[in-house]
């Protein structure tokens, strides 16, 4: 699967920016994003808490809670398709078929009053206006896909009666419904235990494998971003710090938060006299951004010109970063 | 991974689980009697050395929080005994417990949920420190708060300040100042780092790891991330529905783990390298209390190397690859002689 840069699209992001309006004002947690998801490949989408992704994906599926949150500017292009061009009905009928999400609290995400085959079947009701009878084959082939043993029997189940796992599996069950050619998954597994981490993560692949879906990943988690043959966006605050293909990317980090990112991991890298190497401090304040660049706070490499200007993004061959320190080998695209 | 340190056995363990264990009654019908009961700990033996770090692993639902809270005496157990540095407090009245409880803290997963918002910084130390030391006056005790803070890497100018005015890296180490104001020689950390981000996380592991150095402080570190416990441990115990399956060095664990659902769990765990990318052998099916099977080892339903005795005979930990290396498993080997 090519994964480069060149890699052709299946979603791409250009400048996307959102914006929140807040008591304190106006709040810019996306800024000038730009990415692309290959078509049958993945891109990870990673960062800790705040720094976009998750406002990044759900605009790209149209889900943002209105009406404080808003697409300022930008392009989501979809298939060639510019979905902020869309009117909510277009836009409806897209979701939930030709691209799909799902979430990261299983058990929030499901309706506890209704069977696991109601709700999976809703999905085809709506989009492929199927009867029950058609349904119910449809959602039966659809539980044994995503690896629930006894599909029969666990249809007229409830979602109390069902483990975490299982949940997640419904829920994927619901979102590859229409076979979509996008599947968003946002943090599908930190609710799970590592070996049933495992068994999706396991689950996905396959699936993506089969039916030739492209997939944009949300996590904070490298692990499981190293496990993915992938293009890795890494977002700090709102913006792109580093976009790269999985295997470059952590063989040598170009951007100092991903290299910090990677330290701070356990095992990940020698430790150093029995200390991690941490990142000091924490993300600023999106209300109060600092004048240059948005890291420099909290790096090590930073000099007086990073708290001055804001650093362009430098494009050095497969690979992005937006840090002064790739001005002499990179080029501004 | 640490060296293991106190770990001879002329040293008396500074808190011991005998034959612990835990029982809770669930699935009351109406008026009618429990008929339900579930062995969340069931038959645990583990010592924590003085100044040593054990970590505690498993699922959810494998009792590692209620174990947790049985050497803190915050639980009773159901039987079995705990040792306060050879002392049996097992029985003891909640007043006969408070000269042990100063010596016993506890820090949480979630540091909001666990201050009292309308306490300030200030109060909730003060609190503390009142509780168990005798300060005789004002000064001693702003001077005592600021070396506190300054101890776990915060501004003495935040003390005037309410827990949501702070990040959660600053609330956990809020916590921490907290648990350590009274000098305890025992910190059980409940999932201290699940609720961080990873680069909030290492700044708190390295906390831990400096505070343990200063003050001598031994933790029982409850966590499900594999990676940090081994970091973090001198020992690790593996818990498997209510019952600890492997004991042993961090290190040797992690190089060489020995009990099947041991193996499976740390297959689990991603490896951030993508160059170390393995094959995985996935375990099937999910931990789960219904699953708990009536006789044998918790673990046979889903083990691949589970024999017909495996579904009658319970294994006792017992050594292994080495004298000091425990497992409860009938097909592990014994040490050799």
């Amino acid at each position: 699967m090519d994964v480069s840069l060149q890699s052709e699209a299946m979603l791409r992001v250009n400048d996307l920016s959102v914006v929140f309006s807040t008591p304190e004002g106006r709040l810019r947690a996306v800024d000038r994003v730009s990415f692309h998801v290959p078509r049958g490949g993945t891109l990870c989408l990673v960062g800790e808490s705040g720094c976009g992704k998750t406002v990044t994906s759900l605009a790209i599926m149209g889900l943002l809670p209105k009406p404080i949150a808003a697409v300022e500017a930008g392009e989501i292009l979809f298939d060639g398709v510019d979905l902020l061009r869309l009117d909510e009905e277009e836009r409806r009928r897209i979701r939930g078929d030709q691209m799909s999400m799902i979430f990261q609290e299983p058990t929030t995400a499901l309706n506890p009053v209704m069977t696991v085959e109601t709700q999976v079947a809703e999905v085809l009701r709506v989009h492929r206006d199927l009867n029950r009878r058609e349904a119910r084959e449809q959602v039966i082939e659809l539980i044994r896909l995503v690896g629930i043993p006894d599909a029969e029997k666990r249809l007229a189940a409830y979602p109390h009666q069902l483990s975490v796992g299982m949940k997640q599996r419904v829920l994927i069950a619901m979102a590859l419904a229409c076979r979509p050619r996008l599947l968003v998954a946002d943090e599908p597994t930190t609710a799970l235990d590592v070996t049933v981490q495992a068994q999706i993560l396991d689950l996905l692949h396959r699936l993506q494998t089969d039916l030739r879906m492209s997939l944009l990943l949300v996590t904070h988690d490298l692990g499981i971003v190293a496990e993915i043959e992938s293009l890795v966006a890494v977002m700090y605050a709102g913006q792109i710090a580093e976009l790269a293909p999985v295997g470059p990317l952590f063989e040598e980090p170009f951007h100092p938060y991903t290299r910090g990112l990677l330290d701070s991991i356990p095992g990940a890298q020698a430790a150093q006299g029995g200390r991690l190497k941490a990142i000091p401090g924490k993300v600023p304040d999106l209300h109060s951004l600092p004048g240059g660049c948005r890291f420099a706070d909290r790096c090590s490499q930073a000099f007086d010109r990073c708290r001055i200007e804001e650093p362009p993004i430098y494009a050095m061959g497969d690979r992005l970063a937006r840090c002064f320190l790739c001005e002499s080998r990179g080029r501004r695209p | 991974m640490r060296d293991a340190s106190g770990t001879d056995k002329d040293v008396i363990p500074l808190v011991a689980a005998e034959e612990v264990s835990k029982i809770f009654p669930i699935g009351r019908r109406g008026w009618s009697r429990v008929h339900r009961y579930i062995r969340a700990v069931d038959r645990v033996s583990l010592e924590v050395f003085p100044a040593e770090t054990v970590g505690l692993v498993g699922e959810s639902g494998c009792g590692k929080t209620t174990l947790g809270r049985l050497f803190l005496r915050l639980l009773k157990p159901t039987a079995g005994r705990i040792r306060f540095v050879g002392e049996d407090i097992t029985g003891l009245s909640q007043r006969r417990l408070r000269p042990f409880r100063r010596k016993m803290q506890v820090i949480f997963q979630d540091p909001f949920s666990s201050l009292n918002p309308r306490l300030t910084v200030r109060d909730a130390l003060s609190e503390a420190i009142l509780q168990h030391h005798s300060v005789r006056n004002r000064r001693e005790l702003n001077a005592r708060l600021a070396a506190l803070l300054e101890m776990v890497g915060l501004s003495p100018r935040m003390l005037d300040r309410f827990p949501h005015e702070f990040s959660g890296g600053e609330r956990q180490r809020i916590g921490i100042a907290r648990a350590v104001a009274v000098e305890p020689s025992f910190l059980v950390a409940d999932e201290p780092l699940s609720a961080l981000d990873v680069s909030i996380q290492a700044q708190i592991v390295n906390l831990l790891i400096d505070l343990q150095r200063e003050l001598g402080i031994a933790y029982l570190f409850i966590s499900h991330d594999l990676n940090i416990v081994g970091f973090l441990s001198h020992r690790v115990a593996v818990m498997y529905l209510g019952r600890v399956v492997e004991l042993a060095r961090s290190q040797d664990l992690f190089r060489e783990p020995v009990h099947p659902y041991t193996q499976a769990l740390l297959a689990s765990v991603p490896v951030p390298d993508p160059k170390r990318r393995k094959a995985k052998v996935l375990l099937s099916g999910e931990v789960a209390l219904s699953t708990v099977p009536e006789t044998g080892c918790r673990f046979h339903p889903r083990c691949h190397i589970a024999e017909e005795f495996c579904r009658h005979v319970t294994p006792d930990l017992r050594p292994s690859a080495s004298p000091d290396h425990l497992v409860a498993c009938h097909k592990a080997p014994t040490p050799a002689a």
